[in-house]
């Protein structure tokens, strides 16, 4: 019964949810073996929610997501929940468990994930801190999410660049009623570009870019190595000379392309923040922003020139990997490719591709990261980019960019078209 | 071997020399899982919400007045390095030892003895064990029935290859001392006695991406907030307030707090730890009145400066509502 269908396909939909932070086979199995142990009460949805949760789960970001999958298979899983619990017996549990336990009643009237839903704070009323939803789309049952009640991270979406798919596929658009009820803090000025304004924070993308390093022993650094110096000595039995660490240095040599074009105005800012943070970490001190207009452009030598911010200065490409290992460059490309007007270009894609092509033969790993949010690629010049040259395409998420730098260390990441 | 799955139960505090401890239920069957199934249990929440005492609560209910020796606690800072939780070498001491006493014939070898019982002890010749390294050992100790419980509090503080450092001994819950060798110069491998591993408990407030590899290793929990009885971890800590006083000042904390997540522009908000000291004060300068106000006729917190810790959360009560221009 374990094995059944529903239950693989679920934990597959479960993990697939998560992008690559989702669970392994192990944690199939680690719940398959939280059954056979006969220690745990599975005895209704809840119950099994709750533990597929903890087991499945790994990151807050999901958690939602990972509810509405659950909600949509309650019936199977109480199913499931059903033929579990009688298996189990003898169960020492908490006061309080027992006590919401005989609250429970399995269907028609059990309550809609209550242990798994936070509480609303502030009105007490609804006991669970739930309600049930029965909208225009005949969805009864569906538990509304006390945070989306308050309309918490859904007013500007995931990306943070534009409203969240749901309100999209909807048509729904932001309430500027109601944003300007809210009180503005007096001494905040209300549009400094900060921080807070970035999909991904600074912070993140340096320690982001801290993962993207092939570091190998140079010279000796002024490092004193202790240990290795004090075991000589024990070695020797008296004491010669200091031992030192090695220098590590990162052989690794990134390149960011940012596209200049239009349609890149209001997001053109995180791309030199990119640029920045990986300054920042560190490890990609010598990384410079280089520009392109919609696709880079050829000279006469059939090389690809990029230019600075204010276009003062060019990079030709073939000119500059010539100089590198293959093995030691990666390509960070920052571009909507038109997504957010909706194009589609046959005649940019074609140059894309090939450009996108040149690079997959001078450098070892090509990436895009694209500010567009990810179901608005269908249709565009994203698409047709990607399906032509495969280059791995990510969203401007937290999730997107670890996957991209993955990319660029050559890990295998799901890409997101 | 009969292990007691933990349950939340309310203790004697003042006996144990720890503050008082109310779980939200889900994070009681969040423990019981993790011990069921011999994994860490990741802990994540906003701070101030319990991650911390968490493990310590549960080492005082199952270990009760011993629960100190069976509770290893490593608090992971910037600098941390995975070695560091499984054993210290004193490299110094050895170094003067060498220079000093070579001649007088001391052993300068790196040597862990064992036990009667052919177990490791827990420090040696220039090395001592590292608080996992530690609970392993703890898991052999005779008569113990109850898993030895240890915290990593705040992984994500450690450098970002951190987690990945410990993604072996976590699994395998052994790990080798290449440096060191027992008395009879055998090689030294710490391991936890197979069904009797200790309890992983890690938090995190989430500033780094932890590995997928490590997350894979553990359960993972949410504390929400809004899950936390706060009256009742008021009233625990201060049983001699009223409960009408207790609820009156909560229910101004939750609204508070609400406001603040609605209209604030910072990103922190006010927590249990802000509660329990705004509590005390407010109680110590009412001299016990329970009709005390709570906040100003302005809106503003009496005594806010135990309650507001930043500038963004004392706008939100001192700002006119005003549009810009």
């Amino acid at each position: 019964m374990i094995k059944d269908t529903l239950l693989y396909d679920l934990f597959e939909e479960l993990k697939n949810s998560q992008k690559t932070n989702g669970p392994g086979l192990e944690e199939y199995y680690l719940f398959l073996d939280l059954i056979e142990s006969n220690k745990y009460p599975l005895r209704s949805f809840n119950d099994l929610a709750f533990v597929l949760e903890t087991i499945w789960l790994k990151s807050y970001q999901y958690r939602d997501q990972f509810r509405s999958l659950l909600e949509e298979r309650r019936n199977a899983l109480r199913d499931i929940a059903d033929k579990v619990g009688k298996q189990v017996t003898g169960i020492e549990e908490t006061k309080k468990n027992n006590k919401d336990d005989k609250n429970k009643t399995d269907a028609p009237n059990e309550p809609q994930l209550t242990d798994l839903q936070p509480k609303t704070e502030v009105d007490d009323k609804t006991k669970d801190g739930t309600q049930i939803k029965k909208d225009d789309d005949n969805n009864a049952g569906v538990v509304n999410d006390p945070e989306k009640e308050n309309g918490k991270d859904e007013q500007f979406g995931d990306t943070g660049f534009s409203l969240n798919k749901e309100q999209r596929t909807k048509g729904e658009i932001i309430n500027f009623e109601s944003i300007k009820e809210k009180v503005v803090p007096l001494l905040s000025i209300p549009y400094v570009f900060s921080n807070d304004y970035l999909p991904v924070k600074s912070r993140h993308l340096q320690q982001a870019w801290r993962q993207l390093k092939s570091k190998q022993d140079g010279d000796n650094s002024d490092e004193i190595n202790f240990s290795e110096t004090i075991k000589a000595i024990t070695d020797k039995g008296y004491f010669s000379d200091f031992r030192f660490d090695k220098e590590k240095n990162n052989q690794l040599n990134l390149f960011v392309f940012l596209d200049q074009s239009e349609t890149m105005i209001a997001v053109e800012e995180f791309g030199e923040e990119l640029v920045r943070a990986a300054i920042e970490s560190n490890l990609h001190p010598n990384t410079d922003p280089w520009f392109f207009y919609k696709v880079p452009q050829k000279n006469e030598a059939g090389d690809y020139l990029l230019t600075n911010k204010d276009g003062t200065d060019s990079l030709a490409l073939n000119k500059v990997f010539s100089k590198l290992s293959k093995k030691d460059i990666v390509v960070l490309i920052y571009s909507d490719a038109g997504t957010f007007i909706n194009d589609w270009d046959e005649e940019r894609i074609d140059q894309t591709t090939e450009f996108i092509n040149h690079l997959f033969k001078t450098t070892s790993y090509v990436v895009w990261v694209n500010p567009a949010p990810q179901d608005r690629w269908p249709g565009t010049n994203s698409a047709g980019i990607y399906e032509v040259s495969n280059i791995p395409m990510y969203e401007c998420t937290r999730n997107g960019i670890d996957n991209a730098i993955a990319g660029l260390k050559g890990k295998l990441t799901i890409s997101q078209l | 071997m009969k292990n007691t799955l933990y349950k939340g139960e309310e203790l004697n505090y003042k006996k144990l020399e720890i503050d008082p401890y109310i779980p939200p239920p889900n994070l009681v069957k969040a423990v019981q899982l993790a011990q069921i199934l011999q994994r860490p249990l990741l802990v994540k929440g906003e701070p101030g919400c319990g991650k911390s005492k968490l493990a310590e609560a549960v080492a005082a209910e199952l270990h009760k007045e011993n629960f100190r020796k069976y509770f290893f606690e490593w608090n992971i800072k910037s600098t941390s390095k995975a070695l560091e939780g499984l054993y210290y070498i004193n490299n110094l001491q050895r170094l003067s030892d060498a220079n000093i006493e070579k001649e007088a014939g001391r052993d300068l070898q790196i040597k862990l003895p064992r036990n009667s019982k052919g177990q490791f002890k827990s420090s040696g010749n220039y090395i001592e064990l590292g608080q996992l390294g530690k609970a392993f050992v703890m898991t052999y100790e005779e008569g113990l029935t109850q898993q030895p419980v240890v915290l990593i509090d705040e992984i994500d503080k450690a450098d970002i290859d951190f987690p990945n450092d410990l993604l072996l001994e976590m699994d395998r819950m052994e790990f080798t001392i290449p440096e060191a060798k027992d008395l009879e110069g055998g090689p030294v491998t710490i391991k936890a006695k197979t069904d009797f591993k200790p309890l992983f408990i890690i938090t995190s407030n989430d500033e780094k991406p932890l590995p997928a590899a490590f997350l894979r290793r553990c359960l993972f929990h949410y504390i929400d907030f809004s899950e936390i009885d706060l009256n009742g971890i008021v009233k625990a800590r201060y049983p001699s307030l009223e409960t009408t006083f207790v609820e009156k000042a909560v229910g101004k904390f939750k609204e508070w707090r609400k406001k603040i997540e609605d209209t604030g522009t910072g990103n922190k908000n006010i927590s249990t730890g802000e509660l329990l000291d705004w509590i005390k004060v407010v109680n110590f300068y009412s001299n016990g009145d329970n009709d005390v106000a709570l906040e100003g006729a302005d809106g503003r917190p009496s005594y806010e400066q135990a309650l507001l810790k930043d500038v963004e959360s004392i706008k939100v009560f001192t700002a006119k509502k005003t549009q810009p221009a």
